[in-house]
C-alpha cells in the first residue's frame, strides 16, 4: 500500500532526518557544543507533541550562539530564563521541577519569566514524563508561564524501547514528520554551516592517497588500485630481499 | 609489518571470562580490532534467518542493455511478506574513481522496499535515488543502496563467459568481488523507514539487518549483470559457474564515519556487544563429547578457518598477518582434537589453554566459533535483546556522591588519559561541506565547521574535577543548574550506568590514534565482512560482505544445509571451464 511521492508544498520527513537537520542547524549557529544535543532532543519530543520546531528553531536562530541553557532563580517560586526560548530552557526547568518536587514531596508550581515562546512549554509533557516528572503548563503566554510538576516515577524500562519516549514519538518513527518543503530545505542547506569547507589539504585527511619516496602526494586512487599496488609493492621488496 | 602478539599479551592475568566480558580488556582499540565475524553479525544474521525462514528469490526482469544501461527487480518471499529489490543500471565511467562519497558517479543504485513496487513506484525512485540527501524515498523503503563495478575483475569475468569459458578463478578469488558497495542507507535517511518503527515479526527488524539484505541482492545484481553483459557480445555466452558466484562477494570501503557511529549509538554498541559476549560464554560453558557430530563440525570449522585465513592474498599493516593466524588456528585445531581424543571438552578449555600459544585475533576467532554450538532461538534471543532505546537522559535526584563514584569506575580509562601530553589533541574530525565526508585532520590544518570528535576523556576529567566543588549529598540537579554545560556529559554518563561495553576506551584526538582499528571492529565483527584489510594510512578498511555465500538460488532451492559450513570458504580453483 505505498503511495508515490510527488513534490508539492509539504514534505515528509524522517525522525532521523530531524535530528541531522536540527542538530546541524544548532551548531551552525553558534550553539554551545554541549548544549546542542540534548536541546535537539527536546525539540524532537516538542515537535511530536505538535510543537512546530523547525520554525521555532528558525525564528530564534540569531539568538542561538548565545544559549547558556540555563535558569537563574529569582526566587523559591520564580526562575528567569534571560530572554531564551523555552526549548532551550526546557532541560534545565524539568531538571529543577523534579528537584523541587522531590524535596518537597508534593506538586510543585513554579513561574518562569523572560521567556521567549512560552506557548512551547505545553509540548514538553512527553519530554518531561520520560524523566519521571508530570508536567501541567496552568498558563503560557509571551514571556512568561506557570507551570506545576509533580514525581511521577517512571515503571523502569518500557518493554519496548519503541515507546522510550512516549506514544507520539513512536507514532512519529512510524509517520515521521510533515514541512513546508521551502523551510525544510532552507533549514537543510543553512545546517551545512556546521560542515568544514572543502580545500585541496582537507581532502588529503580521508581517502587513500599516494605518495612519492618524500611523502609528498602524487595521486589518489581507489581501493582496488592502492591495494594492488601494495601487493606489487611488497612482492618486490621480497624479491629485492632475497 | 604488523606485529602479532599471543592473545596473552594483551590478555594477561585473567579468566577466559573476565578476558570476554571485562570492558578494560574488551574495549580496547587493539583488542576491538581482533573481534572476528560471527554468527550475531548482521551478515551472517541475516542469512541464517533467510535460511532458517526460507525466503525464496525471483529475478522478476532484468533488462539491462550492452552498456550496463537498464532496470532490474528482484522480489523477495520471506515469510507472508513480500520485498522488491529495484535496480538502476548506468553506463559506468571509469574516469576519476575513488571510492570515497564524494563522488557521484555509480554503476547501479538500487531500493529495497516493502511489498510488490508498481511502475509508478519504480519511476519515482528513479528520479529520487541520484538526489541522494535532496531525495525522497517512497513510502515503504527500506534502504537505499549503490554499488561500483571492480574493474580489474568485472572485464576479466565478462570477457570470459563471452568466450565460452569460466574466469581465471584465482584471480576472481583474490579480488572477491565484481561490485562494491559504495553507500547503503536507511533508517530514515532520505526518508527511508525507521528501523525502530519496523513491526515486531518483521524480518529485517534488528539494526543493520536491511542494509546487509540489500548488499546480499547487490550481490545477484552484481553476478546477473555479467552475465548479461556477456550474452550481448555472444548470445552464446556461458553463465557463470554457480561455485564462483557463491565465491563473490560484494565489495566494501569503511573509513572514518564508522567512529561517528559508535561514538553516536553507545547503547547499541552496548546492548549488542554485550549479547555477543555473553553468548560466547555460554556456549564456550557447552560441553561438547568426543566424537559428536557437534564436535567433528567444530574442528572442520576451525580447519576451514585456518585455510581461509592462511589462503588470504592481502597484505595487512595494523592488523595480524592473515598466514600467521592461519597457523594459529592450525595450531588449535591441533590443541582441540588432542582435547576431544581425551574425552569431552569446552570452548572455555580451549580458549585457556590457547591464551600463550596463539594470536589475539585467532583466539577470537576460536571465540566466536563457539556461537555455532548454540540452538538458533539463543542467537535469536540475542540479536532482540540489541534493539534497545538509545535515549539519553539525566538523573537529577541522584547524588553527586553516586555521579562520582560511577566516573572512577566507569571511566577509569579516560580519566587516566593525559590530555595536555604532546600531541594528545594533535586531530580535529570534522565532515566536509562536500558531500559530508568524514575527515580527520591536524588542528592546524582545519578551518571553519566544527571538531565532531567525541573527546570523551576530557569531558569525564572536566566533570570530575567540577564535581569536587560538591558535598557528596548534592544532588546533580544542583550541578547541571549551576554548570547547563555539562548536561551532554551528565546524560551520557547517567543513562549508560552500569554498562561497559559502549565506548571504545580511546582518545581520539591523539595522534598515536589509529581510527582503523574501531573502523574493523564495525567491519568484521557487527556488520560481518570477511577479509578486512586496512588500505594503509590508517583510516580505511577494505573488506568483503557475503564472500562464499549460499546465493538467492541456494536458498530458493532449499539447498543451503548447514550454514556453518559455509563459513570459511574455500576458493573454488579447480572450477572447471565448459563452453
Amino acid at each position: 500500500m505505498k503511495g508515490t511521492t510527488s513534490v508539492t508544498a509539504s514534505m515528509n520527513f524522517s525522525v532521523r532526518e530531524f535530528r541531522h537537520i536540527v542538530g546541524r542547524y544548532l551548531h551552525a549557529h553558534g550553539c554551545r557544543p554541549h548544549l546542542a544535543n540534548p536541546l535537539r532532543e527536546v525539540l524532537l519530543s516538542a515537535q511530536a507533541s505538535g510543537f512546530d520546531a523547525l520554525t521555532g528553531i528558525e525564528s530564534s536562530s540569531a539568538a542561538i550562539a548565545g544559549f547558556t541553557g540555563g535558569l537563574t532563580l529569582v526566587d523559591t517560586e520564580v526562575l528567569d530564563a534571560a530572554g531564551q526560548p523555552a526549548y532551550a530552557v526546557a532541560p534545565d526547568l524539568v531538571d529543577r521541577l523534579l528537584v523541587a518536587a522531590h524535596a518537597a514531596g508534593r506538586p510543585v508550581t513554579m513561574t518562569v519569566r523572560n521567556l521567549v515562546g512560552a506557548e512551547a512549554l505545553g509540548h514538553l509533557g512527553d519530554y518531561a514524563a520520560v524523566r519521571g516528572l508530570a508536567l501541567t503548563v496552568l498558563d503560557a503566554a509571551g514571556s512568561e508561564a506557570r507551570v506545576s510538576a509533580v514525581l511521577a516515577p517512571a515503571a523502569g524500562a518500557p518493554a519496548d524501547p519503541r515507546d522510550a519516549e512516549g506514544a507520539r514519538m513512536t507514532a512519529a518513527l512510524t509517520a515521521g514528520f510533515d514541512a513546508d518543503v521551502d523551510q525544510f530545505w532552507r533549514l537543510f542547506h543553512e545546517s551545512n554551516g556546521a560542515l568544514t569547507p572543502d580545500s585541496e589539504l582537507s581532502r588529503q585527511h580521508a581517502g587513500a592517497q599516494v605518495r612519492d619516496a618524500e611523502g609528498n602526494v602524487i595521486g589518489e586512487v581507489d581501493e582496488e588500485s592502492y591495494l594492488y599496488i601494495r601487493s606489487q609493492a611488497e612482492q618486490l621488496a621480497e624479491v629485492t630481499a632475497r | 609489518m604488523s606485529t602479532t602478539l599471543p592473545a596473552a599479551t594483551i590478555l594477561t592475568g585473567s579468566t577466559v571470562h573476565q578476558n570476554l566480558t571485562d570492558p578494560a580488556l574488551l574495549m580496547r582499540p587493539e583488542r576491538l580490532q581482533s573481534l572476528s565475524p560471527s554468527r550475531l553479525s548482521a551478515a551472517r544474521a541475516i542469512l541464517e534467518r533467510m535460511v532458517t525462514e526460507q525466503w525464496t528469490f525471483e529475478r522478476v526482469f532484468f533488462e539491462v542493455n550492452e552498456r550496463s544501461e537498464g532496470d532490474a527487480l528482484y522480489r523477495v518471499r520471506a515469510g507472508d511478506r513480500v520485498f522488491d529489490f529495484i535496480a538502476f543500471g548506468f553506463e559506468p565511467d571509469l574516469t576519476s574513481r575513488t571510492g570515497r562519497i564524494t563522488e557521484r558517479n555509480w554503476d547501479m543504485m538500487g531500493a529495497l522496499v516493502e511489498g510488490e513496487s508498481t511502475d509508478a513506484d519504480r519511476a519515482v525512485t528513479r528520479e529520487e535515488l541520484p538526489k541522494l540527501y535532496a531525495g525522497r524515498a517512497i513510502a515503504g523503503t527500506l534502504t537505499w543502496a549503490r554499488s561500483n563495478r571492480s574493474f580489474r575483475a568485472f572485464e576479466h569475468v565478462v570477457a570470459a563467459l563471452a568466450d565460452g569459458r569460466q574466469p581465471e578463478a584465482r584471480f576472481l578469488g583474490e579480488i572477491g568481488y565484481l561490485m562494491r558497495n559504495t553507500g547503503l542507507d536507511g533508517n530514515g535517511t532520505f526518508n527511508t523507514r525507521s528501523f525502530l518503527a519496523l513491526e515486531d515479526d518483521h524480518p529485517l527488524r534488528d539494526p543493520l539487518h536491511a542494509q546487509l539484505f540489500s548488499a546480499f541482492l547487490m550481490r545477484e545484481y552484481a553476478t546477473d549483470l555479467v552475465e548479461a553483459l556477456a550474452r550481448h557480445r555472444n548470445p552464446q555466452a556461458v553463465a557463470l559457474a554457480p561455485e564462483l558466484r557463491r565465491m563473490v562477494g560484494i565489495g566494501n570501503g569503511s573509513a572514518l564515519g564508522l567512529l561517528f557511529y559508535v561514538n553516536t549509538h553507545p547503547h547499541l554498541v552496548d546492548a549488542w556487544l554485550s549479547e555477543r559476549q555473553d553468548a560466547i560464554v555460554e556456549a564456550s560453558r557447552m560441553t561438547v563429547a568426543a566424537g559428536s557430530p557437534e564436535a567433528e563440525r567444530w574442528c572442520s570449522l576451525l580447519e576451514r578457518a585456518a585455510a581461509f585465513h592462511t589462503a588470504d592474498p592481502y597484505v595487512y599493516h595494523q592488523f595480524a598477518e592473515a598466514q600467521v593466524v592461519g597457523a594459529d588456528l592450525a595450531r588449535a585445531v591441533e590443541l582441540l582434537r588432542a582435547r576431544l581424543a581425551a574425552g569431552a571438552t569446552t570452548g572455555e578449555a580451549l580458549l585457556e589453554a590457547l591464551l600463550p600459544e596463539v594470536s589475539l585475533e585467532a583466539w577470537e576467532v576460536v571465540a566466536a566459533s563457539t556461537l555455532e554450538l548454540l540452538p538458533v532461538e539463543r542467537v535469536r534471543v540475542a540479536l532482540d535483546a540489541g534493539i534497545v532505546a538509545e535515549s539519553m537522559t539525566s538523573d537529577p535526584l541522584a547524588s553527586v556522591a553516586d555521579l562520582r563514584a560511577r566516573l572512577a569506575s566507569e571511566y577509569g580509562w579516560a580519566l587516566a588519559i593525559d590530555m595536555t601530553a604532546p600531541g594528545a589533541r594533535h586531530y580535529v574530525w570534522y565532515k566536509s561541506a562536500d558531500a559530508e565526508e568524514p575527515r580527520r585532520g591536524p588542528a592546524s590544518e582545519v578551518a571553519g565547521g566544527r571538531n565532531w570528535a567525541l573527546d570523551l576523556p576530557t569531558d569525564i576529567q572536566r566533570l570530575a574535577a567540577l564535581l569536587e566543588g560538591y558535598a557528596g549529598d548534592d544532588l546533580v540537579g544542583m550541578v547541571l543548574a549551576d554548570h547547563p554545560q555539562e548536561r551532554a556529559v551528565i546524560e551520557r554518563v547517567q543513562s549508560l550506568a552500569g554498562r561497559g561495553l559502549h565506548s571504545p576506551h580511546m582518545n581520539m584526538l591523539d595522534e598515536e590514534f589509529v581510527p582503523v582499528s574501531v573502523v574493523r571492529f564495525m567491519n568484521a565483527a557487527v556488520h560481518g565482512l570477511d577479509r578486512t584489510v586496512d588500505e594503509g594510512d590508517d583510516r580505511n578498511v577494505l573488506g568483503l560482505i557475503f564472500l562464499g555465500a549460499p546465493t538467492a538460488a541456494d536458498l530458493t532451492a532449499g539447498t543451503v544445509g548447514e550454514l556453518a559450513d559455509w563459513r570459511f570458504p574455500a576458493a573454488p580453483f579447480s572450477a572447471a571451464a565448459t563452453v
